[in-house]
């Protein structure tokens, strides 16, 4: 069934009624047992995703990247055969961190800083020095140790977990089948990313962009008529669909946006983040679910911490990494087809340019929720029908924290 | 010097490719915060009504093939689309209520 929200009379919480429609607790973001918690039987447990594999296209190409969540540092390898494996950073000698630089290289294989200890692109251990006053050493036991590798649509997740209760596309499920037609490899040429540190809860970040409540206020000059209407005036979405740990909210845009001159310029070139040229027919049926022609973007949020969003011609990433009870990292990454023109160029720095300054609205006011959370003011969160997404959240995460 | 160049029809916007031609968004973010949001409308205003000439100057080249002089007319498009939001949302250099931009890094060589 296809609800026309904008006026529809039923609510989303009735689709799900297990989940109940009380407020729902603040504890989990203040208390540093449940961050233990997160960090030992969610992020240690499930499928993450680091990158995407144009970060490393060739053979010997390579990716460093800190894990603080999981607590190691991961080394992303593009093997001989073309094989993309990531392993923990850590030299087999004396735990040494194998590569300092973080980011992308190219080579052979590595040899650590500390000893000399050398590996191939394969992770095996290819040469010790003065190997022959070592106590029986097994050269071919002691390689980099592995992490469970796995790609979807050009997107790189690892698993922490000695073995993984679930294969990736498993863990994707639906949500994934139903995203994994979109035309991510055409999608991806160009890409611009940010990276920050927030004092905040992981939880307080994510659910601010799992909302669209917050629109017409957040960003009421910034996005002051994208996405909602006259006839719109709350953003109301067109759909909420939540899979078993997953979930997905479809964005209105409203037809009638007044665009500005700038706007009007880079569009002439390009989809932009706050407008695309979605007309009928052209994007996978897991796209704009509704397929109506009032869409902006899909929100798709796969747990614990990796949002997906996609529009006609243009999606963004981001990345979201507990790095302490009250402190996270977050990645964001703004993708477009490559650019070929310098309009299309131009095109995408407006969009990217409009997108940011966008989320520095909402990164503001997740930093000013933090600073008050711990007050002890309030014990819980008042939640809308338009916040099924966080009720949704909260229950899944109290799944994996609850369960040995 | 070819860099300090701008293509032949353009010479108009010298002045203002010497303050605003910048190769990187965190060069043209940092140049838009510390304009006056008064230097910043005379920027927006000359170079919208340039923009027409600009992009089909320079849509006769590849993006990833552009002389320097062209180049360098690019980052100058470029900086019109980072004081988009100063003057059509804000009305002055920084995002109202907005997050610390030095503190929002670039990843890329963007």
């Amino acid at each position: 069934m296809v609800l026309n929200t904008a006026n529809g009379d039923e609510r989303w919480h009735e689709r799900y009624p297990e989940l109940g429609t009380q407020p729902i607790p603040i504890e989990s973001y203040v208390s540093e047992s449940d961050f233990q918690l997160e960090k030992e039987r969610i992020f240690r447990r499930v499928w993450l995703n680091v990158g995407r594999v144009e970060e490393l296209p060739n053979p010997g190409d390579y990716l460093v990247k800190d894990l603080p969540s999981c607590d190691t540092s991961l080394l992303l390898v593009r093997s001989e055969g073309g094989r993309v494996q990531a392993f923990h950073n850590v030299c087999s000698h004396r735990c040494n961190k194998l590569v300092w630089k973080t980011g992308s290289g190219s080579g052979r294989g590595f040899v650590c800083k500390f000893h000399g200890w050398t590996y191939g692109l394969a992770g095996e251990l290819r040469f010790v020095p003065d190997e022959e006053r070592y106590f029986g050493l097994r050269k071919d036991t002691l390689g980099l140790s592995p992490i469970a590798t796995d790609v979807w649509q050009g997107f790189i997740f690892i698993n922490l977990a000695k073995e993984p209760e679930e294969t990736l596309e498993e863990y994707l499920g639906e949500l994934g089948r139903e995203l994994g037609q979109y035309p991510f490899a055409e999608t991806s040429g160009s890409y611009y990313a940010w990276t920050t540190e927030l004092r905040a809860n992981w939880k307080v970040f994510k659910d601010g962009f799992q909302e669209v409540y917050h629109v017409p206020f957040l960003h009421k000059r910034s996005l002051p008529d994208s996405f909602s209407s006259k006839s719109n005036p709350m953003s109301h979405c067109l759909e909420m669909k939540l899979y078993p740990r997953h979930h997905r909210m479809s964005l209105y845009g409203n037809p009638d946006h007044a665009p500005t001159r700038v706007e009007s310029l880079a569009f002439r070139f390009g989809s932009l983040v706050i407008r695309n040229a979605y007309t009928a027919g052209q994007l996978p049926p897991g796209v704009n679910p509704t397929k109506s022609l009032s869409w902006s973007l899909d929100i798709n949020v796969f747990f614990p911490n990796f949002f997906v969003d996609v529009a006609d011609g243009t999606y963004f990433t981001y990345n979201i990494w507990p790095l302490a009870v009250d402190r996270m990292a977050w990645e964001v990454r703004s993708y477009f087809p490559k650019a070929q023109t310098p309009g299309q160029r131009f095109s995408q720095e407006y969009s990217k340019i409009v997108f940011r300054d966008a989320l520095l609205e909402d990164a503001q006011t997740v930093e000013a929720t933090q600073s008050v959370l711990t007050s002890g003011a309030k014990t819980h969160f008042q939640l809308h029908d338009e916040e099924l997404l966080i009720r949704h959240d909260h229950q899944v995460r109290e799944e994996h924290t609850r369960r040995g | 010097m070819a860099e300090r160049s701008l293509p032949d029809g353009f010479g108009d916007l010298a002045g203002l490719a010497s303050a605003w031609a910048l190769p990187t968004e965190l060069e043209r973010n940092r140049q838009r915060y510390r304009a006056s949001i008064d230097d910043i409308q005379r920027f927006y205003d000359t170079m919208l009504a340039r923009m027409d000439a600009i992009m089909e100057h320079l849509n006769r080249f590849r993006v990833d093939a552009l002389p320097a002089a062209e180049q360098r007319l690019l980052y100058l498009a470029l900086a019109l689309a980072e004081v988009a939001p100063a003057i059509e949302f804000y009305r002055q250099p920084a995002v109202i209520d907005g997050y610390d931009t030095e503190r929002f890094v670039p990843r890329t060589g963007q």
